[in-house]
């Protein structure tokens, strides 16, 4: 500016005319340009414009030669200038310099949080006993990673502590841990917990009851079920089951419940915490792997891959980043995909390697990682693959082995096992050989499914026979032989066209247990139908026809519904027969009705009733009437009877006819005479049972035909020679009454009569 | 058998002022130039024999309190006994330490507390003036003159709030 100034004389002498021509005419066209110089001193827009031209090289010089002066001279109204924009519009600076902090502010978040995970992991992880000890060790020898030889060494998932932590204070309550060694640092392991928590609450400015509840540490998971007073912390290596955090919470419970007043009351006497131990301790659950499947080892290192990851609260934008490059391992795992180079252009990420035609698509590891196609730009060269995975993939696509047939590779040596058939195994021999990775088959685990035995038990095991049917394989046809029900033989018909390798099938040799035939057969053998009954078998109903004894019928009756596969049993065409008692039977029932008197035998023969002896004719008029009630007798037979009453008849007629002659006035009879009485006494004597049974006797009445004193008397002596006559032919005396009598009204001398009391 | 108390003892002042110092000094017996700033907390234990009273102290080393990293009130809830640190050599410390006070007690009440005066072995860099002193004395303070680096009365300092836990 002074400087300016300094020129200002000039001016004074404009006035002179005479010397501006002077001027024009020395020097030109300078006078115009002096007159715009003065213009641009005066103007200050020119000037202006003028610095600014100049200003960044200015900048530049000074700070060449007075390095941090210029810098010096402008903090101040540079820092006022700030501060006033900060104070005017905060949003305007905020926004500006959001770029700046909030990665920084993500940073700081992040490192706290790790430095904290870290001290705690280190707790955590110092605190393994004898066993960890020994795994450390083998760890360090092996050159391999603590985690991986842990899990190599053990297990699915192992609860490893367990930490009942007092809420408030983070104070350590009770510990559990698998092995019984108290871990020593068990209550840092305590605070260290809580008071991530509250870092976490603190920085995300969640509410109270907002809580981490798994953390993420190197190989292990840290789960935390908080409760209103108490939280209890589980370490768990491994992966835990989807149920655990449920099993922890119903602990959780049953310890708030039961330790109410304690957790209220707690003042560091940890003591009453004792009693609930059991209660934890039922958390310590563990399952052992299934010999260390190096996959879920491979899930396991991924996952830990990055160091530290926790879960549900990482910044966005560290996540972000931390996001692609978890991509970009998941897509390096993948078998057959070779990551070579990845970066980030423009907020879309470029990858580009080498991926084997068989691979799995990226795009599956994208969907799974949550990336959209448009997110991630991918270049694939295609190659040939040498891991076992796409190997094994190369192989199945050339020899399209069967669902059953599995593929796998012991070192080049491609493995076969599970089932296929001769032929396929054939030319996967040939084939085999010849493809990139693999030197040489083995088929020993391998069941060829067209032996007879493999046929066989295939086809047990398909159509499930029952232990009444016997399977055999004939060339490539099953035979079925034995018994079954119908069901079975349908299903196994049906069933056996689906056994691949068998062609035909034949069960004519299977009886069909539901079959009318036999079931009808099965009836005869267990029913045994007498010849009188016929028996039919229609649908499983058991029909039956004929004559048969009730006996027989009832019999049947019941046992036609055990009979396996018979649904109903129709007995209505049945008619019932009474059987033929036997003769014994038949003579027993004949005593028992006709109460046969004295002197009559019954007998039976051929269910004929013989009746002999003597009997009252009304006895035997009754007996006939008995007689035919009784059932099963087929005839009764009355002949051998002799009927007391005509036979008395007779008798009486025969002794009534007898004519004996006496000498007159004697007692002595005529010669010729006592012949008649001897032939008498024959008679009488033969007739002694009826005589007996009548209770009959012979009244011998004799005459005289004299008028004298003696004629009584001679009577009598008559009758009574008669008598001792037929006495001593053997009639009993006792048969005998003897009368004499003075007068007769007949011719002979000697009446003889037969009288007796009429029968019962 | 003696009794066992677990208590939750919280170190609290400005950055740098030599908390963590003090607890490594305290529970470790060593002690280093190297300055790493505590980020969150960081957590030890110590146990003293009082009379017939084990006390097992959960050291809660927090983060210093700076204005604009305040010290969360999640950490205070649940403490039993707190240590004020104040750095000699850096009077403005004795503030936050006021402030961290106040915090505290509106968080956990009326509990025990010591102040320890830090950094005594810098004695060409003391700035706490007598009158400091005395203000912290009338506020009922108990104050110790500390060193992390040489061991003054650290021991002491710590012991003496076990006493407080304990009685
Ligand atoms: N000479 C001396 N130096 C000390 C003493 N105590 C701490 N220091 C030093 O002070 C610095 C800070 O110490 P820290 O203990 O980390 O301080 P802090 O309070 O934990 O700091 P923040 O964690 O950041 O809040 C370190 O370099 C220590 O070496 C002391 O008594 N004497
Ligand atoms: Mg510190």
């Amino acid at each position: 500016m002074k400087e300016t100034e300094d020129i200002e004389p000039n001016r004074d002498d404009s006035k002179d005319s005479d010397l501006k021509r002077l001027k024009a005419l020395l020097l030109g066209d300078e006078s115009e340009q002096l007159a715009e110089i003065q213009e641009h001193l005066h103007n200050p827009e020119l000037q202006a414009a003028d610095v600014g031209r100049v200003l960044h090289r200015a900048v530049t010089i000074n700070q060449e030669h007075a390095p941090d002066a210029l810098r010096d001279v402008l903090t101040p109204t540079v820092e006022s200038a700030l501060y006033k924009s900060v104070r005017n519009s905060p949003d305007r600076l905020g926004e500006a310099l959001f770029p700046v902090m909030a990665p920084a502010i993500r940073k700081s978040i992040v490192s706290i949080m790790s430095s904290m995970v870290q001290s705690l992991n280190q707790m955590l992880e110092h605190s393994f006993t004898l066993k960890g000890l020994k795994w450390r060790l083998e760890a360090l020898q092996s050159g391999r990673s603590f985690a991986e030889i842990v899990m190599l060494h053990t297990l699915a998932y192992r609860v490893e502590q367990l930490f009942l932590i007092h809420k408030e204070s983070g104070l350590l309550l009770q510990h559990v841990s698998f092995d019984e060694a108290a871990n020593k640092d068990a209550d840092l392991v305590s605070s260290m917990l809580t008071a991530i928590q509250d870092f976490v609450r603190d920085s995300f400015q969640v509410g109270e009851n907002d809580a981490i509840d798994k953390l993420r540490i190197g190989s292990m998971e840290v789960f935390i079920e908080a409760g209103s007073k108490a939280v209890i912390a589980a370490v768990v290596r491994g992966n835990a089951p989807a149920d655990f955090p449920d099993t922890l919470q119903q602990s959780s419970e049953a310890i708030h419940k039961r330790m109410a007043d304690k957790l209220d009351a707690f003042d560091g006497d940890t003591a009453p915490f004792n009693a609930i131990r059991p209660e934890l301790e039922k958390c310590l659950l563990s399952k052992s792997a299934s010999s260390g499947s190096p996959s879920n080892l491979k899930a396991v290192l991924a996952l830990s891959a990055a160091a530290i990851i926790l879960i549900g609260w990482f910044s966005w934008g560290a996540y972000q980043s931390h996001r692609q490059s978890l991509l970009v391992e998941a897509l390096d795992a993948v078998p057959g995909i070779t990551v070579i180079r990845s970066s980030d252009r423009n907020g879309a990420l470029q990858i580009s390697g080498m991926r084997d035609p068989l691979a799995d698509t990226p795009q599956s590891v994208l969907r799974e990682y949550q990336f959209s196609d448009d997110d991630v730009q991918m270049q694939w060269s295609p190659y040939q693959s040498l891991e076992p995975l796409l190997i094994i993939r190369r192989a199945r696509a050339l020899l399209a082995p069967a669902d059953q047939t599995e593929l796998a590779l012991d070192g080049s040596e491609l493995v076969i096992s599970g089932v296929a058939t001769q032929v396929w195994l054939e030319r996967a021999k040939q084939l085999a050989p010849a493809m990139a990775g693999i030197t040489g088959l083995r088929s020993d685990q391998l069941i060829l499914t067209d032996s007879p035995d493999y046929l066989l038990q295939l086809a047990r095991k398909q159509l499930a026979p029952p232990a009444t049917v016997q399977l055999s394989i004939r060339g490539h046809s099953l035979l079925a032989k034995g018994s079954a029900h119908h069901k079975w033989i349908l299903t196994a018909t049906a069933g056996a066209r689906k056994i691949p390798g068998i062609s035909a099938y034949d069960d004519s040799g299977v009886i069909d247990l539901d079959s009318d035939s036999y079931l009808l057969s099965e009836a005869r053998k267990i029913l045994l139908p007498p010849s009188t009954v016929r028996l039919k078998v229609e649908q499983a109903h058991l029909f039956a026809s004929g004559r048969a004894t009730s006996e027989w019928i009832a019999n049947a009756r019941q046992q036609a519904h055990e009979i396996n596969g018979i649904k109903r049993f129709d007995a209505s065409k049945l008619t019932t027969i009474i059987t033929s008692p036997s003769d014994r039977q038949l003579l027993a029932e004949a005593k028992r009705r006709l109460a046969p008197p004295e002197g009559v035998t019954l007998s039976v023969e051929q269910r004929i009733l013989s009746v002999s002896g003597i009997a009252p004719s009304a006895w035997a008029k009754k007996a006939i009437e008995q007689a035919k009630s009784i059932k099963g007798l087929k005839g009764y037979d009355q002949q051998a009877l002799v009927i007391a009453e005509s036979a008395l008849k007779a008798l009486k007629k025969r002794l009534n006819g007898l004519q004996l002659k006496f000498r007159a006035g004697s007692s002595q009879l005529e010669s010729d005479e006592e012949q008649k009485i001897s032939q008498l006494a024959l008679t009488l004597n033969k007739q002694a049972s009826l005589i007996q049974m009548a209770q009959a006797h012979i009244d011998i009445t004799g005459y005289s035909g004299l008028l004298t004193n003696r004629a009584h008397a001679l009577a009598l002596s008559r009758a009574k020679h008669v008598t001792t006559l037929l006495t001593t032919q053997g009639v009993p005396s006792a048969w005998i009454r003897t009368h004499g009598q003075k007068e007769r009204s007949s011719d002979w001398a000697v009446d003889l009569d037969l009288k007796w009391k009429p029968l019962p | 058998m003696s009794q066992v108390l677990q208590k939750k003892v919280c170190l609290l002042g400005a950055f740098a002022v030599g908390k963590t110092s003090l607890v490594s000094r305290f529970v470790k017996g060593i002690f280093s130039e190297k300055y790493l700033s505590t980020m969150g907390v960081k957590i030890d234990r110590k146990n003293l024999q009082i009379g017939d009273v084990t006390i097992n102290m959960m050291l809660w080393d927090i983060h210093g309190e700076e204005s604009n990293k305040k010290v969360p009130a999640a950490y205070m809830r649940g403490t039993a006994a707190y240590l004020l640190v104040v750095d000699g050599t850096r009077a403005s410390t004795i503030a936050a330490a006021r402030e961290l006070h106040e915090r505290m007690r509106a968080e956990a009440g009326d509990i025990p507390f010591v102040v320890l005066l830090n950094k005594s072995d810098l004695q060409d860099e003391w700035q706490l003036s007598d009158g400091n002193m005395a203000a912290m004395q009338a506020e009922g303070w108990e104050c110790f003159l500390t060193s992390a680096c040489s061991g003054l009365n650290v021991d002491l300092a710590f012991t003496r709030l076990a006493e407080k836990l304990a009685s």
